[in-house]
């Protein structure tokens, strides 16, 4: 390496590591400009908390609906509940037949028929006859979504009570039976921990989305398992 | 995060902390660094005032990009690269890069007129009293270490362009340490 010009040396030497002291005005003005900007990451909570609390309401919305015969609030001879969502119009649900083989629409087979039959339905402690249905999550998409609880594998084949279009032909009401699922879920951590981690990957998916213009999407129910959190996860979390 | 693995604990919690908006350690990592970039800024402008101003809009920036920063190299110099930048767009906003004066013939002083050790104040009095063609090729090849390709690119112009306004930069100062010189054996 050539050496440095004395110039180049002397001047290099004396200032490159000179300092002097700004104003205060300086920081003022800078300070006065963090004030209006929000912190990136900070921002990234928000919208994962955001997900999150989406996810609350649909919890809590089949929570509610899961618990209602436990706590007497279901009469017991009404073996089917149709749950659907905010579209939904009272006389579409009132004359629904039970047990019956609605026309599907033909994206709703497709999907279906995605899902193996392989899957084993536990019905620990289910009473014959009795069917539970759980709040249907609807979407605009050309595929409806099963929003099935995950401890409890579904046969779409079996469950799948009745599928129908109402007046938007994306909006699907679809009606399941749902076993009894008490047991494992509320007792096995394993299990809870298993679904706290793949709810809270749902979230995150769920905010990669939304960060990247797109809209929020409906659990992936190729498997035909619900992905929801309990209202009592959520808040374990968020108390820490 | 891909930050900051290569940084002092102490640095990397700094950044951390400014990454999630925390003032407090937004003004420790200004107060480590704010004396020095003041001083980077004042040898490519002409006033304090120009100075600081180039100051605050770099550490603005630095904030805002402090999330960009990959621990690559050291937190310092990073920040040092874009305050440069930011003082070359301030000397290109204010449109007086490259603004020729007329040169008087010097003669060349030879390399042992140069002494050890100056004043930094003078220097940097020095350096403010070139035109800002020269001082901002100066600054860039004598002090921060880029080359002339890599000048020429920064600033638009040829590497040969670079090259003499060097030249007529050392010109320059060699002129004024030599009246420093005699000023300080008068006195």
């Amino acid at each position: 390496m050539s050496s440095k010009h004395p110039i180049d040396a002397l001047f290099e030497k004396e200032l490159k590591e000179h300092q002097s002291s700004p104003n205060e005005a300086v920081w003022e003005k800078i300070a006065a400009n963090q004030q209006g900007t929000k912190p990136k990451r900070e921002g990234i909570f928000f919208l994962r908390a955001a997900s999150v609390l989406l996810l609350v309401g649909l919890s809590s919305f089949w929570y509610l609906n899961r618990h209602s015969g436990d706590i007497g609030i279901q009469p017991s001879n009404a073996q089917q509940e149709f749950v659907a969502g905010p579209d939904d119009k009272p006389e579409n649900n009132t004359d629904e037949p039970e047990n019956t083989q609605t026309k599907e629409p033909k994206n709703a087979k497709a999907k279906a028929s995605k899902t193996e039959p392989k899957q084993k339905v536990k019905k620990a402690n289910s009473k014959k006859g009795t069917a539970r249905v759980i709040p249907i999550l609807q979407q605009k998409i050309s595929d409806p979504v099963l929003a099935l609880n995950d401890l409890n594998s579904i046969d779409l084949e079996e469950n799948l009570e009745g599928v129908e279009t109402i007046d938007d032909p994306d909006v699907l009401k679809i009606r399941v039976n749902l076993s009894d699922i008490k047991g494992d879920y509320q007792t096995n951590p394993k299990a809870k921990k298993d679904l706290r981690q793949r709810m809270w990957a749902y979230a995150s998916s769920q905010y990669e989305r939304v960060k990247a213009g797109e809209g929020l999407e409906l659990p992936n129910t190729d498997d035909a398992k619900i992905e929801i959190p309990l209202p009592d996860f959520i808040n374990r979390r968020f108390s820490k | 995060m891909g930050i900051v693995r290569n940084l002092p604990s102490s640095e990397k919690r700094l950044v951390k902390q400014c990454l999630r908006g925390d003032h407090e350690a937004q003004r420790e990592l200004y107060d480590r660094y704010s004396g020095e970039m003041l001083s980077v800024c004042r040898r490519y402008t002409q006033s304090l005032e120009d100075a600081e101003e180039v100051l605050s809009n770099g550490f603005i920036k630095i904030f805002s990009r402090l999330d960009q920063y990959r621990g690559e190299g050291a937190l310092g110099a990073w920040i040092r690269r874009i305050m440069v930048r930011e003082a070359l767009n301030f000397i290109r906003y204010k449109k007086n890069l490259f603004v020729e004066v007329e040169e008087e013939r010097q003669s060349e002083f030879g390399h042992s007129n140069v002494k050890d050790h100056y004043d930094a104040e003078h220097l940097l009095r020095m350096i403010n009293e070139l035109p800002t063609g020269y001082r901002t090729v100066f600054n860039l090849y004598a002090i921060e270490g880029y080359n002339h390709r890599e000048i020429g690119e920064m600033l638009e112009i040829s590497e040969n362009t670079s090259k003499s306004q060097l030249s007529k930069a050392r010109r320059q100062l060699q002129q004024k340490l030599s009246e420093y010189e005699l000023i300080a054996k008068n006195n």
